[in-house]
């Protein structure tokens, strides 16, 4: 016991010193004081203050109505009603009898210690704490206050109230002031001062735009004297294009976008013009009634635009299972359900999801009422299995296959300019190998194989040139090991050919029958003493084997893979099938192979699909020149031989052309111009589409209730509609998703308007006015400010649902605009901030720190739109998830190139079973659900990633560089830029002297040790050798230091 | 003694440490548990302690063992001779009235299991020639036969297995130990994720944190690589620069708090000590090189090549620094039958992948004293049918998913050794006695660790969420 209480808070601080010497003493009470009820253990329950709702009617919920509630009720009895109650049951005794415990049958079963009698029957007992609530409460009358949801005040009518005048007169600067100042009044709190222009500054840019302000634009506010500066200052920044980006981003958290289908196969999709189509609207002010309807029923509008069918994507966004053996109509259902809670959680802040089973336990939604708004979604065209359909096409993306292309040729232009001159230089190198070839010899001494043997269960034939050709059974796995003997002593190499062989699928070397590839995930070389019988599986004589270069190699199937210790990794040969192909391995050290020793190899193949290796050969050789150890075939070993005058233009052709591939340097450029001729056809040929909402052309389907939930489980039949609870628009009925959205936008319905400016709220200030912005149904929480989130919500419908107005009033308010300082008054009594008697302080969301860095960087690609990129991300992680299985298209981040590497984070490919790893560290969601308020963490894996993460290296690398290029000569003045870029504001002295000093130190421990700055450098992909490499890679290290601070990571 | 401007930073500090932690969480349950575990131990051990864990807990640690794809029990752990006998022909259609198939028909053939089973241990489990390993320790395991999930299909199972629910979105089972429970050591996480195999993908909803908040998301420890995503720092920058620069992030750091005084750039400034400190301690823990030959010997490893052996190997490793849940996951036991994934080759390949390992963790925990606090689970998400799939080879033979009764073990944490609790019906496929559930199994392990899973709860969006959901029932007759 004792061990195990010393538990530490791994991702929490410990306590500090003086706080632990405070809490040794102080421990209990304050324990008692921060957990209050938590560990009491007599509770005073006192009728005056018993409240049913809070107090009493949870334990009846909680421990009672699963069998006495609406959907069931046991012995006849229910106790959801005090009526029903006073009734009893079968018995007909009243289980309430008030004022009188005693004699209540429901007092008597839940304190009877009669295993047949006591209530609950399952579960543990009821606590001391609720015993004493009921009985107190039974004596005190059993007064039911029937919680009247038209009383929950979410539920209730708009009405703008009139903002309350205050003492202090002169604060306020809008409304919204009023009503923050009249609740700091009350509670004895004085607002803030202002805070800082600088940082003011920043704050707004990031919370309007996402992305901190320019250099340029900080000086031109910060040099503007005009009274309106500010409010100027906003209108750019809401005229920006990056505000529809930094809105979508938030947006589509809700609208669970991604781009892959979810569930275990997560196979990739096509809905980005949905996300474009997102951040259009927020760019062009789309007023959100109109954001709305065509979100829900673009494609039920009259002569819908594409634009209109696009914006149904929101409902596109439902996982679909590509799993064998899944059934079609329980992941339609699924699919259906996920867009109730959706629709339900964005639009009307409501759990409807709990209604799924049985009836809402806590707000007014009914069992039926669930299936009722099911119905509105179950008449779509799209099914839950293996088919995206409907799909929409859609125009190719100009821009971002503009940039895509310009990037792509300028590399092939300058890859052929280094061919060009890379042949130049052909001939003269072409003669000393020509020499070198001649001086060895025979290089390769093919090996005769034995000892055969394929744990799949395939048999090999040994062919007369020394190859092996597999037969009969063609394993989807497979481990083949091999032996064989050599008097060679001193074998640095060895040569693996793979050979086309007619009896091969698509004439092979490999045996997937799609292609005839293979995928080689590991080969493995061992020395079998004289004394064992076979090849030790496992055996510990390993041969070290150090590097691996092929003649071809597919994208993502690399040589070196096939040693690399990875099982999920290995070399394989697309879209060259159906020819020769080798690999030369270099051996760490020479072989010293005492006789009667053999040698034993092992191929792996693990990723299925018969990717195994249909006909190979093995040779070994003592050379240690790469350029000899290239294979050459024999016919041009014979015009080598030749004197240079006796060949035939013909040879000389074959010759030169053979040399390409011997040469690394030209081998690797023509290898890469075949890549970039290829990726530029397929960008050029590419087709887009977007996945749509689309009414079912037949007889609607039958919409019945599921009872339990279970889709299999039919109740009775239902039509579509809307909770009763809530109002009804009285022009039209709701009975299909436009008919919904209309309803929805109807002013009479008294959640959408709340729901969104409480969300929008959040934004800016940190927690909503109603904390639970996913939730304003019962179990929410009460807002702060009631008063102010009805005024908002009305006056949001009245500006015609203008969602930059709205924002406007926010950032224009005084509240918005007060430094986020504690004091230690503020942090006594307000301390978090939800009476705002400071400015909102708190950290950046994940691709806020992206957009940042790549801003303050210069590195930062500020196109808008397009198909979604794949930066840097640490390789292999979707191998290791998902499955080995390539001809899924889903096994590995295509990483992209260029300027792709520098997007905003919300063109991010969305994989939903691994998500971008530096995202998700910082809380970003996979998007699976709908997600309506991101958690906000500070954990040290925060801080690994955001000193390490490959992107914000590389950051920290071109943010170094560009204040050496602009930030003056002085380190002073550098460092002065450099946090002015990071922080938005001037370093105090003290900064400033503690970065000089780290700056300087850096760069003097750098000129002592050259080669660790070249690798940092190299790291952080350094594309260009010019300057100081000490100089740059201490600045590097600054900057990495101060895109970790604190305040970088916030706004402030 | 403290004076009251002590007392009251003090307070504040905590409430600071306490909001961080609980994000939105009122002061209930398990928020008792865990505020105490951000104390010292003497303030664990106030008075009222023991309503702060609501039982003595046996078991400190867990590792589970998770074999995805559905390991068939009919052809490890629960042999049925109805099956010999009516091999090749249909099953009992009462038996298939009730159920749904993933894969195949209700028309097919019943299949025996071509492997020999004898009984051993005290108990007199009977276990297949394939678990030669398990044979010997079958005195310290306890298999429950009557085992039963719900879902038939990879993802809503593993995802049952290991969140309670079938949908992506709850917390996995290790997400709820680290947030109730804390983690005992001071510079690793408390739930961390190994992983091998390969097959059935695995979705990382598996091990995420849910609706809790995302420090309590499984660490996955890679096999190759950074074994913590960026634990490593770049090339030429070295441990001591790292150092160099933490020391300036500091500083900075503490003179703007001096300005600011927001208690959260204290937490940052703890993070950023706590990432440095991992970055020894990850590496350290992953270097399995130093162990002994007979450690080996006894897993089976090869330091350096990927395994489930390794991973055992690092499970215990974890456990002694105090990591409180350890989850393995071994993938490439879905055996639907045909060259793709079989009883024959695949199943005989994944136990010799397993037994040694898995029955090594137990001898190596016992002989250092571990075993009693360290709880060990081993099983798939669902079990496989009686009935072959298709009609492949006679080497390629294998069965469908099979939810409604399998087998799964657990060893140690205070589990009753040598036991055999619950069975299915004459042919495998129903589980008939001292049935244990999903949720019956998640609430018996809370309980092993003194948590009543009726009182472990998070708020999230108006509701009250549990492991459990709304079921579960401790397992009291398989407690020591």
């Amino acid at each position: 016991m004792a061990e195990l209480m010393k538990i530490f808070p791994f991702y929490s601080v410990p306590p500090t010193p003086h706080l632990l010497a405070a809490l040794r003493t102080a421990h209990v009470l304050t324990l008692s004081l921060v957990l209050g009820f938590a560990l009491s253990t007599e509770t005073l329950v006192s009728a005056a203050t018993l409240d049913f709702a809070r107090d009493v009617e949870p334990i009846l919920i909680k421990r009672c109505f699963e069998c006495h509630g609406p959907d069931q009720q046991k012995a006849k009895l229910r106790l959801d009603s005090r009526a029903a109650a006073l009734g009893g049951g079968k018995s007909g005794k009243a289980a309430l009898v008030p004022g009188h415990s005693a004699e209540s049958v429901l007092w008597q079963r839940v304190t009877s210690s009669d295993i047949d009698e006591m209530m609950p029957p399952k579960g543990e007992r009821l606590t001391a704490d609720q015993l004493a609530t009921l009985k107190t409460w039974i004596d005190a009358g059993a007064e039911w206050s029937s919680w009247d949801p038209r009383q929950h005040w979410s539920f209730k009518p708009i009405a703008k109230p009139i903002p309350p005048s205050t003492k202090n007169k002169t604060w306020s600067r809008n409304e919204i002031d009023r009503f923050l100042l009249q609740k700091l009044e009350s509670e004895g709190l004085t607002p803030a001062e202002a805070a800082d222009r600088s940082i003011l500054a920043r704050r707004v840019s990031l919370d309007l735009t996402g992305l901190p302000l320019s250099f340029e634009d900080a000086e031109r506010f910060a040099s503007d004297t005009s009274p309106n500066a500010y409010e100027q200052l906003v209108d750019r920044l809401l005229a920006s294009p990056h505000y529809g980006e930094h809105m979508a981003r938030w947006w589509l958290d809700l609208a669970r976008y991604a781009d892959s289908n979810g569930y275990q196969i997560d196979s990739t999709r096509s809905i980005w013009p949905y996300r474009d189509w997102v951040i259009e609207a927020f760019n062009s002010n789309l007023a959100f009634d109109q954001f709305t309807i065509q979100q829900l029923a673009g494609d039920l509008l009259p002569n819908p635009t594409p634009e209109q069918r696009i914006a149904t994507g929101f409902n596109r966004n439902t996982k679909i299972n590509d799993e064998g053996g899944g059934d079609a109509e329980e992941y339609r259902s699924k699919a259906v359900k996920d867009r109730v809670a959706t629709v339900a959680t964005t639009w009307l802040g409501l759990t409807m999801n709990c209604a799924e089973c049985h009836t809402h336990k806590y707000d007014p939604i009914t069992h039926e009422d669930y299936y009722r708004f099911y119905g509105l979604f179950n008449n779509s065209a799209d099914g839950g299995n293996y088919s995206t359909e409907p799909t929409l096409a859609v125009p190719a993306p100009s821009n971002s296959i503009t940039t895509t292309l310009s990037y792509l040729e300028s590399q092939l232009a300058k890859t052929e300019q280094q061919l060009a001159m890379a042949q130049q230089q052909a001939p003269d190198a072409m003669r000393s190998w020509e020499k070198k070839l001649l001086a060895a010899g025979a290089v390769w001494e093919p090996l005769l194989l034995t000892n055969i043997n394929s744990t799949g269960g395939s048999s090999y034939l040994s062919l007369p040139d020394r190859s092996i050709l597999a037969t009969n059974v063609n394993p989807i796995y497979d481990t083949i090991t091999f032996e064989a003997s050599t008097a060679l002593n001193g074998i640095t190499s060895i040569l693996l050919e793979v050979l086309p062989d007619s009896s091969l699928p698509k004439n092979g070397p490999g045996r997937w029958s799609q292609t005839g590839n293979f995928i080689l995930d590991e080969i493995s070389v061992y020395l079998i003493p004289r004394t064992a019988e076979s090849l030790p599986l496992g055996a510990s004589t390993n041969v070290t084997l150090v590097s691996a270069v092929a003649d071809w190699e597919q994208d993502y199937y690399r040589a070196e893979h096939a040693i690399d210790r990875n099982p999920k990794t290995g070399w394989a040969i697309g879209p060259k099938f159906g020819q020769k192909h080798f690999l030369v391995i270099t051996l760490k050290e020479p072989l010293k192979v005492s006789e009667g020793t053999r040698l034993g190899f092992r191929f792996e193949s693990y990723h299925g699909s018969s990717h195994v290796i249909g006909r190979w050969r093995t040779s070994v050789s003592r050379s240690t020149d790469p350029q000899v150890l290239w294979p050459t075939p024999d016919d041009l070993i014979a015009v080598v031989k030749k004197a240079v005058s006796k060949r035939t233009e013909v040879e000389n052709a074959h010759l030169s052309q053979h040399y390409r591939s011997v040469s690394a340097a030209i081998r690797e450029l023509e290898r890469e111009k075949i890549r970039l001729t290829d990726k530029i056809a397929r960008v050029r040929g590419g087709r887009f589409s977007t996945l749509v909402m689309q009414e079912r052309s037949e007889k609607p389907r039958e919409t019945y209730i599921q009872n339990r939930g279970n889709f299999l489980d039919h109740g009775k039949t239902v039509t579509p509609g809307t909770p009763a609870f809530l109002p009804h628009v009285k022009t039209e009925d709701v009975t299909n998703r436009l008919t919904l959205a209309r309803w929805l936008m109807d002013p009479v319905n008294p959640l959408p308007s709340r729901v969104t400016v409480n969300r929008l709220w959040e934004r800016f200030f940190g927690t909503a006015i109603a904390k639970t912005s996913e939730d304003l149904g019962r179990m929410g929480e009460a807002p702060s400010h009631p008063e102010l989130i009805d005024w908002l919500a009305a006056d949001f419908v009245e500006s015609g649902w203008d969602v930059k107005a709205i924002q406007r009033k926010f950032v224009f308010s005084a509240a918005y605009r007060q430094s986020s300082n504690i004091t230690p008054e503020k942090r006594d009594k307000d301390f978090y901030n939800r009476w705002l008697s400071r400015g909102p302080r708190f950290r950046l969301d994940a691709e806020m720190i992206r957009d940042q860095a790549l801003s303050a960087s210069g590195l930062l690609n500020a196109q808008i739109g397009g198909p979604s990129v794949y930066p840097r991300q640490v390789p292999n992680l979707w191998k290791e998830i998902g499955f080995l299985r390539p001809e899924l298209g889903m096994d590995e981040w295509p990483v992209s190139q260029g300027p792709d590497l520098y997007r905003r984070g919300v063109y991010t490919f969305w994989r939903r079973v691994c998500t971008y790893p530096m995202l998700s560290t910082f809380d970003a969601p996979s998007r699976e659900i709908c997600l309506s308020r991101r958690p906000r963490t500070n954990t040290p894996l925060q801080a690994l990633a955001s000193l390490n993460e490959p992107t914000l290296l590389e950051c920290a690398r071109a943010l170094g560089e560009r204040v050496t290029r602009e930030g003056g000569r002085k380190p002073g003045d550098q460092i002065d830029y450099a946090f002015r870029l990071t922080t938005g504001r001037r370093p105090t002295e003290v900064e400033r002297d503690r970065l000089v000093k780290f700056l300087l130190q850096q760069i003097s421990s750098f000129r002592k040790d050259k080669a660790a700055a070249g690798q940092l450098l190299l790291e952080a992909s350094a594309d260009s050798s010019e300057g100081d490499a000490a100089t740059r890679a201490g600045w590097m290290m600054v900057a990495n230091a101060l895109l970790n601070l604190d305040e970088v990571l916030n706004k402030n | 003694m403290s004076s009251p401007q002590e007392f009251s930073s003090a307070l504040e500090a905590l409430r600071a440490t306490t909001r961080r932690r609980f994000l939105n969480q009122c002061s209930a349950g398990v928020g008792a548990m865990a505020l105490a575990s951000l104390l010292d131990d003497k303030a664990f051990a106030a008075p009222d302690a023991p309503h702060v864990l609501h039982y003595a807990p046996k078991a400190k640690n867990i590792i589970y063992l998770f074999q995805s794809g559905g390991p068939s029990h009919l052809d490890l752990f629960d042999p049925k001779p109805a099956l010999q006998k009516l091999h090749g022909q249909k099953m009992p259609a009462e038996v298939l009235q009730k159920v749904r198939l993933a894969q195949i028909g209700k028309d097919a053939a019943v299949l025996a299991s071509p492997y020999k089973f004898r009984q051993y241990g005290k108990s007199g489990m009977w276990l297949s020639e394939l678990l030669p390993h398990l044979q010997g320790a079958v005195d310290d395991v306890c298999f429950l036969q009557g085992f039963y999930s719900e879902a038939f299909n990879h993802d809503p199972a593993t995802l049952f297995m290991n969140t309670g629910a079938q949908l992506a979105g709850r917390p996995a089972m290790g997400s709820w130990f680290s947030y109730g429970l804390g983690s005992a050591s001071k510079d690793l996480p408390s739930f961390v994720v190994l992983m091998t195999g390969a097959g059935q993908p695995l979705t990382n909803s598996a091990w995420g944190s849910g609706f809790l908040p995302s420090q309590h998301q499984g660490v996955q420890l890679r096999s190759s690589g950074d074994p913590v995503l960026f634990v490593g720092n770049p090339k030429g920058m070295g441990s001591e620069r790292r150092r160099q620069s933490l020391d300036v992030i500091r500083d900075l750091n503490q003179i703007r708090y001096n300005v600011v005084q927001d208690p959260e750039i204290e937490t940052r400034i703890a993070a950023y000590e706590l990432a440095y400190r991992m970055q020894t301690s990850v590496p350290d823990v992953m270097d399995i090189n130093k162990e002994p030959a007979h450690i080996h010997q006894l897993y089976g490893t090869t330091p350096g090549r990927a395994s489930f052996a390794n991973n055992c190997l690092l499970a215990r490793r974890l456990v002694e620094r105090g990591v409180r849940f350890v989850q393995l996951y071994h993938r490439g036991w879905d055996h639907h039958g045909g060259p793709d994934g079989n009883l024959v080759y695949d199943l005989k390949k994944r136990c010799q992948e397993t037994d040694q390992p898995s029955v090594a963790l137990i001898r190596d925990l016992k002989q250092r004293g571990l075993l009693d606090s360290t709880l060990i689970l081993w099983g798939g998400e669902f079990g496989r049918t009686p009935m072959m799939q298709g009609s492949p080879k006679p080497g390629e033979i294998g069965r469908d998913h099979h939810p409604h009764g399998y087998t799964v073990w657990m060893a140690g944490g205070g589990i009753k050794p040598g036991t055999v609790y619950g069975k299915t019906d004459e042919l495998g496929f129903f589980a008939v006695e001292n049935k244990v559930h999903v949720h019956d199994l998640h609430a018996t392990i809370l309980h092993l660790f003194g948590v009543d899973h009726l009182k472990m709860t998070y708020r999230f969006q108006g509701r009250d969420y549990r492991l459990t959901d709304v079921h579960g029932e401790v397992v009291k007759p398989i407690l020591a």
